[in-house]
């Protein structure tokens, strides 16, 4: 998966833009996410996605711009979800979001027209079959059928932080560099902070390090 | 967004909310045949369609389900939500599908606090 964009999804000027959200959360607290119901599917489309069979649930979801630079510090979003009636707060206290991987993943597509009777859709429809015999079938945006889209990671870290109400979660969303090991920095030795030098000396302690003899 | 929904599919007084989920669940499930005065019969669900307001107004929704499943706090694929109005089923815990009987299309809408989430005993 790239950042390549190609020209079928421009076609014209009839293109559309969806989000895909996976948030990972250990539910039974074991430390892994493999298990079945551990990850949590959203998409900002505003009807069902189906994407490489995952089954994304829409909810109003939105998230700030990302910010990228060559400093040191790390890139983060800000997330907000509607919570559903506390629904999410209900999945986020029952298991450990933080440190989890979190993934959103961007798809350009072209929707493919479609003619029903004499109406044709040039930007398709939403296939609601209220055939009785198989009324299971909610409207639901599938790219299995959709043969001109493009996708990519648009971001992929960790979940830092999330609060919550009753009508929406909040989260922030960080890179994986934010857990690189930063060696100790490099003593300057000013003045200023000799105490601080003394304090990092100890029996235990040499040099902030854990004193091995 | 860009998609538009079908408006095509049963006509209009042949089905309503509870007659969509009853045959939805009536092949994946084993439902009672006989509740109160009611026979549950698939092939003749008109007689719900004829009787709507009544048994929506008399809250016998509720009570149908309720004989043969049990109440839950959260709901997960194929559990029954019940609205004052309306008879739907889950899809997962955050959003559930009913039929729009006027629109007569399929819907998904969110589970909100007025919903009452019912499970099939069996289910």
């Amino acid at each position: 998966m790239s950042k390549t964009i190609s020209n079928n999804s421009r076609g014209d000027n009839a293109f559309a833009l969806v989000h895909l959200f996976e948030f990972q959360m250990d539910k039974d607290w074991d430390g892994s996410v493999g298990e079945s119901g551990e990850i949590l599917y959203f998409t900002d489309h505003d009807v069902f996605v189906e994407y490489n069979s995952i089954e994304y649930t829409p909810l109003a979801i939105t998230f700030d711009q990302l910010k990228e630079d060559l400093s040191m510090t790390s890139d983060s979003i800000n997330i907000s979800i509607d919570n559903v009636n506390g629904a999410l707060t209900t999945e986020a206290l029952a298991s450990e979001w933080r440190s989890n991987n979190c993934k959103i993943t961007r798809i350009i597509y072209t929707p493919p027209s479609e003619t029903i009777g004499s109406d044709v859709y040039e930007f398709g429809v939403s296939d609601t079959k209220t055939n009785p015999s198989n009324v299971s079938i909610y409207p639901k945006l599938d790219f299995a059928d959709v043969t001109d889209y493009d996708a990519y990671i648009l971001f992929k870290g960790i979940i830092d932080t999330f609060n919550a109400s009753a009508q929406v979660l909040n989260g922030t969303l960080t890179t994986k560099f934010i857990n690189w090991n930063k060696s100790y920095p490099i003593r300057t030795y000013n003045q200023n902070e000799f105490t601080s030098v003394i304090n990092a000396i100890s029996t235990e302690i040499y040099w902030g390090r854990q004193n091995v003899t | 967004m860009l998609y538009q929904l079908k408006y095509t599919g049963v006509g209009r007084m042949s089905h309503n909310c509870f007659t969509v989920v009853i045959q939805y669940l009536s092949v994946r499930y084993p439902l009672p045949k006989i509740w109160k005065d009611y026979v549950i019969n698939v092939n003749n669900l008109d007689e719900y369609v004829k009787n709507e307001k009544r048994f929506l107004a008399k809250r016998e929704h509720i009570g149908f389900f309720k004989s043969f499943c049990k109440k839950v706090k959260t709901a997960k694929k194929d559990d029954i939500v019940l609205t004052k109005t309306s008879v739907g089923v889950a899809i997962n815990k955050f959003t559930y599908w009913v039929y729009n009987h006027d629109l007569e299309r399929i819907e998904h809408n969110k589970l909100d606090k007025d919903c009452i989430i019912m499970r099939l005993s069996n289910g």
